[in-house]
């Protein structure tokens, strides 16, 4: 240990490091008897670090707070779109209007959504991306799926008119520019419904045109709708409305989309039967172009008669706001979310 | 306190354990930079508590302890402990075997080389050196027995 000993007595502080640490201690004193006490300052020393050390802390638990509740809103879906074609798609959409989760609802749509990436686009753009891609895969031409039912979810009533008037109008886009002739069935509803249906295995769409069904027909039960595309409850629900319309039960929550329901429904069949005369023309004639030709000039004619359809409609709608009263002519696709509660119990007082 | 008085008392603390505590560091630091920073910082704080001290033993006691934690904490940076490798010695050694003690030295834990240093440079006895360290003096026997250990496996002979 002698050469440990004998190592460290070589070790010497300079006379440069001294004279540094004289000059740096007597000019840190003079500064602090210019700021403060000795005793004040000292904590003062003690305290910046700490200090320095809890800011430290509390600026990275705010930081941390930030970014998990920025994140949280971001990734928390506040509404939902569901378009029930064949494919059933549900998309979740934050308070942003960006699409943060997006769901197959059956098979169809599962696989759909495979080949398409939908998250952090808008809404609008994100439904306008996968009718788009329906139409592509020709789902809407070939399986003769004439209705596109679009469905808007959110809490507050309002948001879900918004969410379902620009997704229904990007629809009508891409159906105009891919020249498809399809009925567009725009509805909101609550998310409570929502989650009625999800507990039941049904996109919110279907399952509150099944609730229709039953408000007009109770003997209707809701699993021998379970596999019915959306067209075929929509035919159905014109026919009972057709049936039950005879001025007396004309109020309740079907009511609502009475208007509605009846102009898709008549849409419907108009369709088929434009179908049915093109496959006829088709097997006549046998003759690709000429066939194109005559679709596009039937689905010319179907426009005009949309058209006239919605338009109205759209006189209906007015006629909503203007005097919200129960007439049944003057109701248009739920919207009117005031009236539902007493719609309602309407509804029973009308069934029985 | 008069300017004067601090600054002769100062230059007398410095005269006196300035050596001790550029030792302290040397066996603690590995850098020129933070030799200076410990070095001013330890009588920076010394100038701080001048009122604390009972007597001299006490004095450098604390000056001692002060030294080496000023030391842990500098090394605690994990940049550093990362970055900064073992130099050569700064000062050159007499003979083969004084290198390889010396280098086994500094190799050693920083709470081994505490116990080394001031048990055998400062001729510290174990229970004051409990006392300076804070342990319990057993603890300090053990570690004392362990450093010695390692230098004997790292230099041979100590």
């Amino acid at each position: 240990m002698e050469k440990f000993i004998k190592y460290l007595d070589q070790v010497r502080a300079d006379e440069k490091l001294k004279e540094k640490t004289k000059a740096f201690i007597l000019s840190t004193h003079t500064s602090q008897q210019r700021s403060a006490t000795t005793a004040k300052s000292k904590s003062g020393r003690k305290g910046s670090y700490a200090v320095m050390k809890s800011v430290g802390l509390v600026a990275s638990l705010v930081f941390c707070a930030v970014i998990g509740i920025g994140g949280y809103t971001y990734a928390k879906p506040v509404s939902y779109v569901s378009l029930d074609i064949n494919p059933s798609v549900e998309l979740g959409i934050n308070a942003l209007n960006r699409v943060v989760s997006s769901e197959g609802l059956n098979k169809d749509g599962q696989g759909l959504l495979q080949e398409i990436r939908l998250k952090n686009m808008l809404a609008e753009n994100a439904v306008q991306a996968l009718v788009q891609e329906i139409a592509n895969k020709h789902y809407i031409s070939e399986y003769g799926t004439s209705v596109i039912a679009l469905t808007a979810q959110a809490n507050d009533e309002q948001k879900a008119v918004q969410l379902q008037d620009r997704t229904r109008d990007r629809v009508q886009q891409v159906l105009r520019e891919k020249n498809l002739e399809c009925v567009v069935y725009a509805d909101c509803v609550s998310l409570e419904l929502r989650k009625q249906a999800k507990e039941q295995g049904f996109s919110p769409g279907k399952f509150r045109l099944i609730g229709i069904l039953q408000a007009l027909d109770p003997s209707i039960t809701v699993e021998q709708y379970r596999n019915a595309g959306v067209s075929e409850i929509i035919v159905k629900a014109g026919e009972l409305l057709a049936s039950v319309d005879n001025g007396a039960a004309q109020s309740g929550e079907y009511e609502r989309n009475r208007a509605m329901i009846t102009a898709t429904a008549q849409q419907i069949m108009n369709m088929e039967q434009n179908q049915n005369q093109n496959q006829n023309q088709v097997q006549n004639r046998n003759l690709p172009d000429n066939q194109v030709q005559e679709q596009n000039q039937i689905q010319e004619q179907n426009q005009i008669q949309n058209q006239t359809q919605t338009q109205a409609q759209d006189g209906q709608e007015q006629g909503t706001s203007d005097s919200g009263s129960q007439d049944p002519n003057a109701n248009s696709n739920g919207t009117g979310g005031s009236t539902e509660t007493g719609g309602n119990t309407g509804s029973q007082n009308g069934r029985r | 306190m008069s300017q004067l008085f601090i600054a002769e008392d100062i230059s007398n603390a410095i005269e006196k354990y300035g050596d001790m505590v550029r030792r302290i560091c040397f066996l603690g630091l590995r850098n020129n930079a933070d030799v200076e920073d410990v070095f001013q910082e330890v009588f920076l704080q010394y100038f701080l508590n001048i009122d604390f001290f009972n007597n001299e033993q006490h004095q450098k006691a604390w000056l001692c302890r002060v030294a080496f934690n000023k030391c842990k904490d500098i090394n605690k940076s994990h940049w550093r402990w990362k970055m900064v490798s073992i130099n050569n010695l700064e000062i050159p050694c007499e003979s083969a075997e004084q290198s390889n003690l010396m280098t086994a030295v500094l190799q050693l834990p920083a709470k081994y080389k505490e116990v080394i240093y001031l048990h055998y440079y400062e001729g510290w006895t174990i229970p004051e050196i409990a006392e300076i360290t804070r342990q319990n003096p057993n603890t300090v026997y053990s570690q004392l027995k362990r450093a010695r250990e390692k230098l004997r496996k790292g230099a041979g002979e100590i």
